[in-house]
């Protein structure tokens, strides 16, 4: 495995080849740096939210029924160059302004960059080789002060690596969830294939 | 007027509003601030008549708060409106719980200017309406482009002169000739931007919908389409032609180029969309690489759920539209001088 | 799209205006701009009826619907013959213009949905 860095990390961006990292809209060159890549806050947002349910189940007991895991959250968009706040323990869903197309032999590393880290935003997070859509970002604000954030700012930055052999990302026999996603998607976890058996092990136990 | 007074005040406090409408919105608000101090001095129906359009007015721009305003949609139409309205318009949008589509327009101004001395409008207010569960499926809005069509018609009185010019031949058929006159040049006018897009999206959603007192049938919906893109001559379009010369309007012509999509969708990757007329032309593009998808023969949709084909279809097309939204904006920023 | 075209949005507002405000002896209240603005209307709906074919671009849509209402129905036609400007219209003539106007729906009307 190998970081993709200096001229190669450069051409690879640049280029239209299907093997070729696909980042569009790529608004400054200078984003890409010798290692990392800026990228930029998008504009579509899903805001947690309070509900009358204490907690957001994720597996429902049979005979029971839940309310689904995107009703704990809010839609809400932007312009580029709106702002966007990000209140103290505020989980806030968005995606990276850029579309993203990996190889299937390229894996990346998204992470804050230090400006934001600095001010309580960590991000910390990676995407599949041969992942394609908007990168997705878990903004959570561990700091004591509400941030305003601007959309179209470089709030990230993606380290590449080019693995050895080819992933199978859309062949995987667990189809992946947020295939193509262009805008924020609240989680899925609720349709872990894993549940159910978990579920009916539980009951089996009993 | 007091409460509608009270209504307006507080929108304008809400912070979501784009330059154009907080305009829009400000100039009403001292308008209506004016009849208000002034009430007595005005017979009631003029009142009456401002107070309904100021009340539409509102609602309007109530629509315009919303958080999840489809800005994909709303700029491809507003570059078509351009075609055809040369003065401002500030637009709002609506996401509808039904089904239906709408692109209306209200002008309290025209009364208004009429009445109270030194009040000016430089803009006309436009909602635009569609629904919420296609909000992210632009294919699907190109039922937009053909109520643009409707929106035009009305303010350019395109129909009606055509009934002057070519009265129906008894009244008894008159309802039926001008509704049917109306849905065809809307059709038209949709085909000039999305190709044949609208036919397909008329297929899809009416595929056998006969005759009927407020709709041709939509196979003869879309062979005029059909006809007017091929060149064919068809006596209905060349009547079209006829009437929008009379009028001074723009003729009905293409306005857009189909990009060649295949390679980008085929690789999953959004488009790079190179001019406004590729931007509507990408809505035709779409159907038919949409259409030959959903046979599911070739990579990378072999494996993919039809419901899955069209969410992602659907977004890169929004995606394309967006970035190309944005790129412009960011050039433009740079170009006024404003460093990176 | 499935649903009939938008009713004609308020395209004879202010000739109704005026008309209502000659109805109501509130002559006084018609600005001058209106009084020019109905002229203006009337003189090219009429235009309108006698020669269709050479109108002119400029043509306000508000002539185009008065002129179609005219065309349709002849107590409109018949009553506008005399019409010159607002002083010519005495408040009895205002309320047949009016009842002509606003009680027969101009072809798909009936269809449409207020919006």
């Amino acid at each position: 495995m190998q970081l993709i860095t200096g001229q190669l990390l450069k051409d690879s961006i640049l280029s239209d080849e299907d093997s070729s990292i696909f980042l569009d809209p790529l608004l400054n060159e200078e984003q890409i740096g010798s290692v990392t890549v800026d990228v930029r806050l998008g504009y579509d947002f899903l805001v947690s939210v309070v509900t009358r349910k204490p907690y957001i189940e994720l597996a429902t007991q049979s005979g029971a029924s839940r309310r689904g895991v995107s009703s704990y959250f809010q839609e809400t968009r932007r312009e580029v160059g709106d702002r966007f706040v990000l209140y103290p323990d505020q989980v806030v869903l968005t995606t990276t302004l850029e579309y993203l197309s990996l190889p299937p032999n390229v894996y990346a590393d998204v992470l804050s960059r230090s400006s934001y880290t600095r001010l309580g935003v960590h991000v910390n997070t990676m995407v599949q080789p041969g992942f394609k859509g908007c990168v997705p970002i878990e903004l959570y604000n561990h700091g004591n002060n509400a941030i305003e954030l601007v959309v179209g700012s470089r709030i990230c930055q993606m380290r590449f690596f080019k693995m050895a052999e080819d992933a199978n990302y859309m062949n995987d026999a667990n189809m992946r969830k947020y295939y193509g996603d262009v805008r924020p998607a609240a989680s899925r976890a609720d349709q872990d294939k894993d549940l159910p058996v978990l579920e009916s092990a539980r009951q089996s136990l009993d | 007027m007091h409460l509608l007074l009270d209504e307006l005040t507080a929108l304008s406090r809400t912070p979501y509003f784009s330059k154009s409408l907080e305009q829009y919105l400000d100039n009403l608000i001292q308008a209506v601030q004016h009849v208000t101090s002034r009430f007595d001095s005005f017979p009631s129906n003029v009142t009456d008549q401002i107070a309904q359009s100021v009340w539409l007015a509102t609602k309007y721009l109530q629509g315009g708060t919303s958080k999840t305003v489809p800005y994909e949609t709303v700029y491809a139409l507003r570059l078509a409106l351009k075609d055809w309205v040369v003065h401002p318009c500030a637009i709002t949008t609506a996401l509808r719980d039904d089904l239906d589509y709408h692109f209306w327009s209200i002008d309290p101004g025209k009364v208004l200017e009429k009445f109270i001395p030194g009040v000016a409008f430089d803009s006309e207010l436009i909602q635009i309406a569609l629904p919420k569960l296609y909000r992210h499926f632009p294919l699907y809005n190109v039922a937009l482009y053909h109520e643009l069509g409707h929106f035009v018609d009305n303010k350019c009185g395109v129909i009606s002169f055509s009934l002057i010019l070519r009265p129906p031949k008894t009244v008894q058929e008159s309802a039926i000739v001008e509704s049917h006159r109306k849905e065809h040049f809307s059709d038209l006018f949709a085909a000039c931007y999305t190709g044949n897009a609208i036919s397909l999206f008329l297929d899809s959603i009416a595929h056998d919908a006969p005759f009927s007192v407020t709709h041709p049938a939509t196979v003869a919906r879309t062979k005029v389409i059909e006809d007017f893109l091929s060149g064919t001559p068809n006596p209905i379009v060349d009547f079209y032609q006829d009437v929008l010369s009379k009028r001074g309007l723009p003729e009905l012509t293409r306005r857009y180029v189909s990009p060649s999509i295949n390679a980008s969708f085929d690789a999953i990757r959004t488009y790079p969309i190179a001019n406004d007329e590729e931007l509507h032309g990408l809505l035709d593009s779409g159907w038919n690489y949409l259409c030959q998808a959903y046979e599911q023969k070739n990579e990378p949709w072999s494996a993919v759920s039809k419901q899955e084909i069209m969410r992602i279809i659907n977004d890169l097309i929004e995606k394309s539209i967006r970035n190309r939204m944005i790129k412009l904006k960011w050039s433009d920023a740079i170009n006024n001088g404003t460093t990176a | 799209m499935l649903r009939a075209a938008p009713e004609r949005n308020g395209a004879l507002e202010l000739i109704r205006l005026t008309l209502q405000l000659v109805q109501r002896h509130c002559e006084d209240d018609i600005s001058d701009d209106l009084k020019s603005h109905f002229v203006r209307v009337v003189h090219e709906a009429k235009q309108l009826t006698t020669d269709p074919a050479n109108a002119t671009a400029a043509v306000l849509p508000e002539s185009i619907e008065l002129a179609l209402r005219m065309k349709l129905y002849v107590e409109l036609s018949e009553s506008m013959e005399d019409v010159d400007g607002v002083e010519t219209i005495s408040p009895e003539l205002a309320s047949k213009l009016l009842r002509t106007m606003e009680n027969q729906p101009v072809y798909s009307d009936q269809f449409a949905f207020a919006p």
